[in-house]
């Protein structure tokens, strides 16, 4: 079994078109608490982490995770061009900017952006948001793949995340004590399909979601449940293009081998809420893109 | 004092039997007990029968009650009597189409229509539901009140329910360790404001309420959850325009000694603390 070099989900670089204009969508709507000031960006906090959330200018967004060691970093960085994936060291300056010790800038097959990290600052003031939001941090992250078996390569064999349940081929990847952190789904194009803030209960997830109705917010997916984590959740529009999302899961069970779930819509909602608007969630519409990588691995 | 025990059963007249039938086995969730000429009866539990459609007019609607014996039911229609409640006793026959051995019948200040029972019966049967909705038994109502303050006292005065909590002037009243059996809620004619089914968990209440929406059943309030219950809840109209609720875990009284009602403000949230507004069901708010 692969050793696992990854610690944690740090944060979402989610590039929009006016970062200024989109920051009340954050802070009112959402609930984050407005972090320090970056040129070209708004930084937003989830929880104890000085930033969870950028929104950027720059055209392509990325996420940030936490690299176990200094030692993990560097077999990572020795591994990736021996699978034949692009890797970098990002300078001084980067990372200052990040905020970490040091970055490893890597792209997975599809062309997502991974930033792998050391040391992310932790701000010694608590975390308060602008209203009663019970974030408690960011949770997970979905991202569309392309090439969903060497990106699944990438994160299981030379990042350590392990496979925790598939739902047809889409694939939860977790390395912590979470179900999972990161869901990959085929797709016809790479980008960030959702972020999603964990809250402290279903409660706050409801309260949520009449929140976001009140606000004439597009909930694009749920109330409902993600059967394989038991996770509930309630997908909806934002800034950029990326769906938004609040997410309670339950404490885990133990670590179990990977399940197959078919792709079919109580697969991906227990409850029985439909998702129209992005088609890698809604069964019937993601199954063109899972003929399309069945195809794909059949004509190498 | 008329010591209720439990809820028993209610009865619904409605004009399209058919219409009832395939409401509560389709949607509703409940198992075919017994198909009359002019009744259907169904369960929802090991009552033998807990909710029954009769061919008559959709205003009446009754609430049966049990009491302990046969000289509870006396007294109860003595006490009744006495406070110049005009009391009915029911024929065998009567008795036998509510699966009861004897029951009393009398209107509350309102003009709600109330029977006390002896002796229920339950079915050795297992409850087995026409859906898998989760429903666990039925559990509550809510009653119309033309004046719930004159209500409230003849429901715990002449009656033995206790104030759980309240919310404005509506009083969430017990009869045992439930949060609450019966609820008064504001109205200008009687009638029953809701009927509760409990279902397992708050998985039932989600798939129902996407299983009702795709169904076009108007969702009158919910999915949401009771600050003073902690029930997670989903109201629903079904034939006739009568309100039924699933909901699950309502809370239970601890400490029936010392519990002291609690007074919410008369505002949505005091109704559903995630934000969900309520329709139309509580006027004025």
């Amino acid at each position: 079994m692969p050793v696992v070099r990854l610690a944690a989900l740090c944060y979402a670089r989610v590039p929009v078109s006016e970062p200024a204009a989109a920051a009340p969508f954050g802070e009112d709507v959402v609930g984050l608490q407005r972090g320090g000031n970056t040129a070209g960006e708004i930084r937003l906090r989830a929880g104890a982490l000085a930033w969870s959330l950028a929104l950027t200018d720059e055209v392509h967004g990325g996420i940030g995770i936490e690299v176990t060691c200094e030692a993990a970093l560097a077999e990572i960085a020795a591994a990736l061009p021996r699978d034949g994936f692009i890797c970098e060291w990002a300078d001084q300056e980067l990372c200052e900017q990040r905020g970490v010790a040091r970055a490893l800038l890597v792209r997975d097959a599809s062309g997502n952006a991974l930033e792998l990290v050391l040391r992310p600052q932790i701000s010694a003031r608590r975390f308060f948001p602008p209203h009663d939001s019970g974030i408690t941090g960011l949770q997970t992250i979905g991202l569309r793949s392309t090439n969903i078996e060497r990106d699944v390569m990438l994160w299981t064999e030379v990042l350590g995340a392990w496979v925790a349940d598939r739902v047809g081929d889409i694939t939860y990847l977790g390395f912590d004590d979470a179900h999972h952190r990161i869901a990959l789904y085929p797709s016809d194009r790479a980008g960030f399909l959702y972020i999603g803030f964990g809250v402290v209960d279903f409660d706050y997830l409801m309260q949520h979601n009449y929140r976001l109705e009140a606000r004439q917010v597009r909930i694009v997916h749920g109330p409902g449940l993600e059967p394989a984590s038991g996770a509930s959740f309630v997908r909806f529009a934002g800034p950029g293009d990326v769906a938004w999302s609040f997410v309670h899961s339950p404490a885990m069970a133990a670590r179990r081998a990977p399940r197959q779930f078919a792709l079919a819509a109580e697969s991906l909602c227990d409850w029985g809420s439909i998702c129209n608007d992005l088609p890698e969630l809604n069964a019937l519409t993601a199954r063109e893109f899972h003929m399309r990588h069945h195809q794909k691995r059949e004509t190498p | 004092m008329i010591e209720l025990k439990d809820l028993t059963y209610v009865r619904l007249g409605t004009r399209d039997l058919g219409t009832a039938e395939s409401f509560a086995t389709g949607v509703l969730g409940l198992e075919i007990r017994e198909r009359h000429r002019n009744a259907l009866y169904l369960r929802s539990d090991q009552r033998a029968h807990s909710l029954c459609y009769f061919e008559g007019p959709p205003e009446e609607q009754i609430i049966g009650f049990e009491v302990e014996s046969a000289a509870a039911l006396n007294a109860a229609a003595a006490a009744l009597e006495n406070l110049q409640h005009k009391v009915h006793r029911g024929s065998a026959s009567e008795a036998e189409q509510r699966y009861v051995s004897e029951f009393i019948s009398f209107r509350d200040p309102t003009g709600n229509q109330i029977e006390l029972v002896i002796r229920p019966q339950l079915s050795a049967k297992r409850h087995f539901p026409s859906r898998d909705a989760g429903i666990t038994g039925f559990n509550h109502v809510g009653m119309n009140s033309t004046d719930p303050v004159r209500d409230e006292a003849f429901w715990t005065q002449v009656c033995n329910a206790r104030v759980s909590d309240r919310i404005g002037d509506i009083p969430l009243m017990r009869i045992n360790a439930i949060h609450h059996t019966l609820a008064l809620v504001q109205s200008s004619k009687p009638g029953i404001q809701h009927i509760n089914h409990q279902v397992a968990e708050i998985d039932d209440v989600m798939r129902s309420y996407y299983f009702l929406k795709e169904r076009n059943v108007p969702i009158v309030f919910g999915p949401g959850r009771h600050p003073t219950s902690g029930a997670r809840f989903l109201y629903f109209k079904g034939p006739d325009g009568v309100i039924f609720e699933y909901s699950c875990g309502v809370g239970e009284i601890a400490n029936e000694a010392t519990h002291r009602p609690r007074q919410f403000t008369r505002e949505p949230l005091s109704f559903c603390m995630w934000g969900a507004t309520p329709g139309g069901l509580i006027p004025g708010v």
